[in-house]
């Protein structure tokens, strides 16, 4: 029916509307062509797998920021939250010798929980979430530091088999790509099928006509930053495993990362949109971005320009076509 | 956006993932101008190649880097090197993925200057794993293996500290130590040797440890923090473990009255040197970042042509003090002088 109340392009208008929702994957095509001339190793199955595992934590976190986002927030909290997490879960696992699923449990109830303090200021004290967050960004990393008495925590005796988390591999997928992919799925499952999901999107579109259509509006809010914070802290395990201790300055930047993920993959800022094809695509356009400035750029004073740059045209390019549609 | 898109995209991915699969599979070994080795890093091939160099530095913001970056980068140019340095943005993990990036580019040989000591270790096992010599320069790492290390001894730094100390007080005194980035080799070393040189020695005690993580801005708010806990006669002199720490205490001090207090700073940039003849700085140790640069790309050079390669590579350090500041040149010039 939309079919026919939808005015149909003619012409050479048709290929152009056709192809509107795919400029970001045109992007990330040309992108690999411009790099995969310039380094042959760019485009090896290698570097497929290694620009997958180098972008999984802030993709992981990107997960996260979607419901923020999409409910009409964001959250600048996330990395002080995985550095926090990561620092509760080094203690219990080398201070207090507990076993690797209780030191996890604990890590995640503890982005869950500093997600929820998110959503109490933004949503019960009205606070809006830019200063809401920077807030909480700043205490949390600051009880890191305290946490951790400013000094890099080991893993304890069990570092080995916790770090599997970062080594581990399924054929040439690491486990944390593999987390990445799978938490991806799992945030399309959430968003487009269970309930919950819409109320986010109509939280985002029109918070008062959610609110009068009878949504617990609250309630949602404060549910996507405790799923945010959450995510958080998962990608805070990744961090820990990877590095092979939780250290008070890890994270720093990395909510900025998982928001430009988000924006350039098309999630708007301003609520209401998005998916988890969305985050898949930003995620992996600034991967590919990433590595392939490293490898193909040989001036590297110009490399943080043309990663803005092509950042910036990713969101101009969206707006416009978001514009004309 | 309907149905029809969606399934459109996710059929997408599957399309792209599989070109990228296939691009690689029909695609051979041929160099391109910017990957212009493409030998293993096997020792005895000589000759007509030229070598690729990976290399990734804790940060570029900082003079002593930008020193540093200049001599890889000038030293590999002048021995027909491509050498590629990535920043690390002071995160170990930037500097994880860029060793990664460099093994898929298998490049002959990285030169690594560690954001951390530990964490790093993966990161030279990587590398040792698909058989690309690791050279570190200027900060140690504490595993894998290494073909060699360049750079200066911190803990002997460190003890050049304590000695300028020990020159500063003869009688003995309270110390402030301001702490670079806390887990880094040059923290940890310097501070090692500090300790050593003011063991046993009677008069001289350590009583404050405050981290500023090697920034000057940092430095400043960490030295008023100090002298707000320790007033006038609580303390002697103030140890930075490089020249920001120094050079924002002196500042303070000079702002603050306190120009009683003896500082020692690490480095040696012109700045220090400027202070230092003023009577503001007692004392720096005196490091060139911008010769250890260089002296890495030769002796990985050196590596890869197969000659032998002494490991480590000591750079000399010296105490600077007002008596001798004829004898020496800043390290770099500070961007205020």
């Amino acid at each position: 029916m939309s079919d026919v109340l939808e005015k149909k392009p003619t012409g050479s208008g048709n290929l152009v509307a056709r192809l509107r929702p795919f400029t970001g994957v045109i992007a990330l095509v040309v992108l690999c062509i411009v790099f995969g001339s310039r380094e042959r190793t760019f485009v090896s199955p290698e570097n497929f797998f290694n620009i997958l595992n180098a972008m999984a934590i802030i993709g992981i976190l990107a997960v996260g920021q979607t419901f923020p986002l999409i409910g009409g927030g964001f959250d600048l909290s996330q990395g002080a939250i995985a550095s926090f997490s990561g620092a509760v879960v080094a203690s219990l696992l080398s201070k207090h010798g507990q076993p690797i699923p209780v030191a996890v449990a604990a890590g995640l109830a503890t982005g869950a929980f500093l997600g929820g303090v998110n959503g109490a200021l933004i949503a019960k004290l009205g606070i809006n979430p830019f200063v809401a967050t920077l807030g909480t960004q700043i205490a949390f990393f600051g009880i890191t530091n305290v946490y951790t008495d400013n000094q890099p925590m080991s893993l304890g005796a069990q570092a080995d088999a916790f770090r599997q988390l970062s080594f581990g591999h399924v054929g040439q997928f690491s486990y944390a790509s593999l987390l990445f992919l799978g938490l991806v799925v799992l945030l399309a499952v959430v968003l487009r099928l269970l309930p919950f999901g819409q109320y986010v999107y109509v939280l985002g579109g029109n918070e008062e006509a959610a609110r009068l259509a009878g949504i617990p509006t609250d309630r949602i809010k404060i549910s996507t930053y405790v799923l945010s914070g959450l995510l958080a802290s998962i990608g805070g395990l990744v961090m820990i495993a990877r590095a092979g201790q939780a250290s008070p300055v890890a994270g720093v930047g990395y909510e900025l990362q998982s928001l430009a993920s988000c924006i350039v993959g098309g999630i708007a800022l301003g609520g209401g949109v998005g998916s988890a094809w969305n985050v898949l695509l930003g995620a992996v356009t600034l991967g590919v971005v990433d590595v392939g400035l490293q490898m193909a750029v040989n001036a590297p004073n110009w490399r943080p320009v043309i990663q803005g740059l092509i950042i910036l045209l990713a969101v101009a390019v969206d707006a416009r076509a978001r514009s004309r549609r | 956006m309907n149905k029809q898109t969606r399934s459109r995209r996710w059929l997408l991915t599957g399309a792209m993932a599989g070109c990228a699969l296939c691009l690689s599979a029909c695609g051979g070994g041929s160099s391109t101008p910017s990957d212009s080795s493409t030998n293993t890093s096997a020792p005895g091939t000589s000759g007509s190649t030229s070598y690729s160099i990976g290399s990734t530095i804790p940060t570029f913001n900082h003079p002593f880097f930008v020193a540093m970056r200049k001599g890889l980068e000038e030293e590999a140019k002048a021995q027909g090197a491509t050498i590629n340095v990535v920043d690390g943005k002071n995160d170990p993990q930037a500097q994880l993925s860029a060793i990664d990036t460099f093994a898929v580019k298998k490049v002959n040989a990285l030169i690594l200057c560690p954001t951390e000591t530990k964490t790093l270790v993966p990161g030279v096992e990587k590398a040792n794993q698909v058989n690309i010599p690791v050279i570190t320069v200027n900060r140690v790492v504490d595993g894998g293996n290494v073909v060699t290390y360049v750079g200066a001894d911190d803990k002997e730094g460190g003890k050049l500290q304590g000695q300028a100390v020990l020159e500063a007080l003869p009688k003995g005194g309270k110390i402030v130590l301001l702490q670079g980035i806390i887990g880094s080799s040059p923290q940890r070393d310097r501070e090692a040797g500090l300790e050593e040189a003011l063991k046993g020695k009677s008069g001289y005690q350590i009583v404050q440890r405050t981290p500023y993580d090697f920034d000057r801005t940092k430095g400043v708010s960490a030295m008023e923090t100090v002298l707000l806990k320790f007033p006038k006669g609580t303390i002697d002199a103030v140890v930075a473990q490089s020249d920001d720490g120094a050079l924002a205490a002196a500042d303070v001090c000079a702002q603050k009255g306190r120009s009683e207090l003896k500082i020692i700073g690490f480095n040696g940039e012109s700045d220090a040197f400027k202070y230092i003849d003023e009577g503001k700085i007692y004392a720096t140790i005196l490091q060139d970042a911008e010769t250890q640069g260089r002296e890495a790309v030769k002796a990985t050079i050196k590596h890869l042509k197969g000659e032998t390669v002494t490991n480590p590579q000591i750079t000399p350090l010296y105490l600077v003090n007002k008596k001798n500041l004829k004898e020496h040149k800043p390290a770099w010039q500070s961007t205020s002088s």
